[in-house]
């Protein structure tokens, strides 16, 4: 199999986890958008892993999964403070400090 | 001899290659469907498929391990929350098309272009440069007396030893001549995968980013309860 479908594929899917990061106003929504993009980039690194026959692509891999999971807690923790204050969770109704 | 080896080589390219293509085709159906609806629960369900799907990648990648994980760790724990974090807050459930159209095409332009840039750069830069899958890992011998009656059958057959020949010992040069599948049950025949390197890597290499990484689970566990705790 050729290295370049398995990078094409995660640049798509890349790319689709950032129209979703910048259309959707729903924070959950967002969130998951991020998790497209992580899902990316772990495909990157078990491809090139397996293109240089080592597990040093695996690790990271692994590791970029546990991040994630540390990253979906706090973030979805940080989205129910803001319903619970707001009744709302627009992300583009966050503009406390917009100059 | 080597046309018909070469031929089951294309043959084991051609079905990975079909499943590449299925896995591909539903991935990023999924994908588009997840940024594109506008039912909030439905996205969260065909973020299950895109990882799903990405599982198989891995799987596909020869990292059986990385694919499990991926089932278990986000298949089983983050959608759980994704799907919890909807409910807590009350997301309207119908549609969801508050999303300003100017805004919606910006988007797609930037996806777009990063796409483009990123594909010609890949493309630039990787060519068709094959992924080798090599052959696994050959099965170490270790001379092990052994008694004939506790020697699994496929043995005992491939090297005509009867199963009352009391204590026998295995030579390097009859073990070379044993298949692999019959190798491995050798008694003290050592296989070692794609998962024991990872385990290698990770408990020796990589044991410090490992301690960070428990730590780092620890404080957003901590982070995550104080956030959303009431006051």
């Amino acid at each position: 199999m050729l290295l370049n479908q398995f990078l094409l594929l995660s640049a798509l899917l890349f790319a689709m986890g950032v129209y979703g990061v910048l259309t959707r106003r729903n924070g959950v929504l967002v969130l998951m958008s991020v998790e497209l993009i992580l899902n990316a980039v772990n495909i990157n690194l078990v491809a090139f892993g397996a293109f240089q026959d080592n597990v040093q692509g695996d690790v990271f891999a692994i590791f970029v999964i546990a991040v994630a999971a540390a990253e979906v807690g706090v973030g979805l923790a940080m989205v129910l403070l803001m319903y619970r204050n707001r009744r709302s969770i627009d992300f583009t109704e966050v503009d406390l400090m917009k100059g | 001899m080597t046309s018909a080896l070469l031929l089951a080589q294309v043959e084991f390219d051609v079905a990975q290659n079909i499943a590449f293509a299925i896995i591909a085709a539903i991935m990023l159906i999924s994908a588009f469907k997840m940024v594109t609806t506008g039912n909030v629960v439905h996205a969260a369900l065909y973020l299950v498929i895109v990882l799903a799907a990405s599982a198989a990648i891995f799987i596909l990648l020869g990292s059986d391990f990385v694919g499990a994980t991926q089932v278990l760790v986000y298949i089983g724990a983050i959608i759980v929350l994704f799907l919890f974090g909807i409910m807590l807050t009350k997301a309207q459930l119908g549609d969801d098309d508050s999303v300003e159209k100017e805004q919606r095409s910006m988007g797609a332009l930037v996806g777009l272009l990063l796409f483009v840039v990123m594909a010609f750069a890949l493309i630039d830069t990787f060519g068709t440069q094959e992924i080798e899958f090599g052959n696994p890992e050959p099965i170490a011998y270790v001379a092990e007396p052994v008694d004939a009656n506790d020697l699994p059958t496929p043995v005992r057959e491939a090297l005509n030893i009867s199963a009352n020949s009391g204590t026998v010992e295995i030579s390097e040069a009859q073990f070379a001549t044993l298949l692999p599948e019959v190798q491995r049950r050798v008694p003290g025949a050592e296989v070692r995968g794609n998962n024991a390197q990872i385990a290698d890597a990770i408990f020796s290499q990589y044991i410090i980013p490992f301690e960070a990484v428990s730590v780092l689970l620890l404080a957003a566990l901590i982070g995550a309860v104080v956030v959303a705790r009431k006051e």
